[in-house]
């Protein structure tokens, strides 16, 4: 029962409900009592697509990758590239090509990295992210170097909002990320609770196993790595017009780590585990940045602590204690 | 530049490939795992050469070669021994057995700690001490200048790369070393104290790492982000030459370091595309790399 209950809470979708409405709740509030903190919400929520991109490969197929930096930087360069040169400006076209771009990328190096799992995948998506990141630096002519591009405003859904004060733009755009951010997450609830979710864990829990069973594990792989894509990806593309400026900073292997650590914070085995991760690690960041210019040093020191002592992540903590709680509350009922 | 000085200059690459694919391939044989914050050491050994030559060697040694041929390596190495007794060794006892995905997580963590200790103690800018480097000249090769530096440093890794190769092939040590890197378990029930032999190897393959970045500082200043760009090479090293192989190691390092001269002349910008793919290749044609699959 407590282990049937443990299943169920993180991963329904109510709960992607309840963290929808929270996120859409919580932006005016927080633009009232700590205006400062409020575009947190909005990088939140956009790290958080990522983090859910990441967690298909990493929490439902076993595999963990050290590379999807190069996603967010796929995404974010096609907005700055479409912009620079094809001078668009709708938004939601260039979500589209970015979201293409990330598919056609994991294409091309899915079958090459998926063949050898476990750390050959991880460091071989390390170095898929490295190298985009040396072309991003190397070839300034196109990418403008380490100076990056510079990103105005966009038009959403069709409105021009050059014209509006930052703060409404701002606000716009927060609605806007959690309405596609919506669309993500209720989309993966789907992929997860699929015939195809449900393959993919078999290959996590025993890839032989999985084969015997008739599963073709590689290009079920390469499907939830294209997923996996297409979400980062998307990630990489809303920051773009947040950040105002793509640089190389984005595709950085630090920015590996940092969805690697948002997925494991939250809890991998849960679905709405890497959102929640995403969200707290936006805010852990943003306040502990404020302190110290030492956050990789807390931040290795927290990946650390997480993996010895809560290595399911957070929404393991609080399914627990639901579950005690629910018990006791059961147990209690029951005597009186 | 002409071909001598290439080949040379390739050797010269592959002795500091070498120094980190051997520690990357002495804690793959015994723990089966890529230890991310290894060439961390590599950094950290370099830092702390520059360290040592500009506020201990110079100013109470002056410019004397001995003091700074030996005196760096000496220091950097017991510090980095220091460094991963305090740290690395512990992590990678305790993770050692809960799966790829928590190790690699945990050295990624040790990673980034590791990022931030150099910044906090040697500050973000390049740090660099070439004294060494110009006090021992160049040599003639009939008209062709060659730094003297980069040779000693070659015939050092070489020596080294020899002296360990009869600890592994010559040795009880080694015999113990190839025993628990081809079957962990079955030298465990032979009565290896696993755990204390764990601890010897780490600290051999960080010393090895030290070494590295203690014998490449002369050359070259270093900075942040140099460890992820060593341990990104010295990956297609290992994969080239077969993972937790001697024999690897050294291949792989001699074929990564001969690429690299390679698309350094020809396209510099592809030189990982290039690495990566030709690591690629070797995976498809020998999964097991050129020299693996014998254990170390």
């Amino acid at each position: 029962m407590v282990e049937a209950f443990r299943r169920e809470a993180g991963n329904s979708l109510a709960a992607l409900a309840a963290i929808i409405i929270v996120l859409g709740a919580a932006y005016p509030i927080l633009r009232f009592i700590a205006p400062g903190y409020a575009i947190y919400l909005t990088y939140g929520v956009i790290w958080s697509i990522a983090a859910l991109g990441f967690n298909i490969l990493y929490g439902y197929t076993g595999l963990l990758s050290f590379g999807h930096a190069a996603f967010i930087g796929i995404g974010a360069y096609t907005v700055g590239l479409t912009i620079k040169y094809l001078g668009l400006k709708e938004l939601e076209v260039m979500l589209l090509v970015a979201m293409a771009a990330s598919a056609i990328l994991a294409l091309i190096v899915g079958p090459v990295v998926l063949r050898y799992g476990g750390i050959f995948f991880a460091i071989f998506m390390l170095a898929v992210g490295q190298i985009l990141w040396g072309f991003y630096l190397k070839f300034y002519h196109v990418t403008g170097g380490t100076d990056g591009i510079k990103i105005g405003r966009v038009e959403l859904l069709g409105f021009e909002l050059g014209g509006v004060g930052y703060l409404t733009y701002l606000t716009a755009y927060h609605y806007y990320v959690l309405a596609v951010a919506a669309v993500a997450y209720i989309t993966m609830w789907y992929i997860v609770n699929s015939p195809l979710g449900y393959s993919l864990k078999a290959i996590r829990d025993n890839e032989v196993r999985a084969i015997a069973l008739g599963i073709n594990t590689l290009q079920l792989k390469l499907v939830a790595f294209t997923i996996s894509a297409v979400y980062t990806g998307l990630a990489g593309a809303l920051l773009a017009p947040l950040t105002r400026l793509v640089s190389p900073e984005l595709a950085y292997w630090f920015v590996s780590g940092k969805i690697v650590f948002m997925t494991i914070l939250g809890g991998a085995s849960y679905l709405v585990g890497p959102i929640v991760g995403a969200i707290i690690y936006t805010y852990l960041e943003s306040i502990a940045m404020g302190y110290t210019i030492y956050w990789y040093l807390l931040l290795g020191i927290l990946i650390i602590a997480v993996m010895i002592l809560s290595p399911k992540g957070l929404m393991y903590l609080v399914d627990s204690v639901a579950a005690r709680s629910r018990l006791r509350w059961g147990a209690w009922s029951r005597s009186s | 530049m002409a071909l001598p000085v290439y080949v040379l200059d390739t050797f010269f690459y592959a002795s500091l490939i070498f120094l980190i694919v051997a520690g990357l391939n002495l804690i793959y044989g015994i723990l089966r795992v890529v230890n991310l914050a290894h060439a961390s050491l590599f950094t950290f050994g370099a830092y702390a050469t520059a360290w040592i030559t500009t506020s201990l060697i110079l100013p109470r040694f002056g410019e004397s070669l001995i003091a700074m041929l030996v005196l760096p390596l000496v220091l950097g190495v017991i510090l980095v021994v220091i460094v991963s007794l305090a740290l690395v060794t512990p992590l990678l006892r305790y993770s050692q057995g809960r799966g790829d995905a928590f190790q690699l997580i945990v050295t990624f963590g040790l990673l980034i700690i590791f990022e931030d200790l150099f910044k906090l103690i040697w500050g973000p800018y390049p740090v660099s001490a070439y004294t060494l480097f110009f006090q021992m000249g160049f040599v003639d090769f009939g008209g062709l200048r060659y730094p003297m530096y980069k040779l000693y440093v070659i015939l050092f890794t070489a020596a080294l790369a020899l002296a360990l190769w009869y600890a592994t092939y010559r040795t009880s040590f080694g015999l113990v070393l190839r025993a628990s890197s081809m079957d962990p378990h079955m030298a465990t029930a032979l009565g290896l104290n696993m755990s204390r032999f764990l601890v010897i190897v780490v600290v051999l393959a960080s010393a090895l790492a030290g070494l590295g970045g203690s014998l490449y500082l002369p050359v070259a200043s270093v900075q942040l982000g140099v460890s992820t760009e060593f341990l990104v090479i010295a990956f297609v090293g290992m994969v080239i030459g077969g993972l937790g192989s001697f024999i690897g190691a050294v291949l792989g390092s001699l074929i990564v370091s001969g690429l690299r001269t390679l698309t350094l002349i020809v396209f510099p910008e592809l030189e990982l595309v290039v690495l990566y793919l030709v690591a690629v290749i070797v995976l498809l044609w020998r999964p097991e790399g050129i020299g693996g699959g014998r254990g170390w």
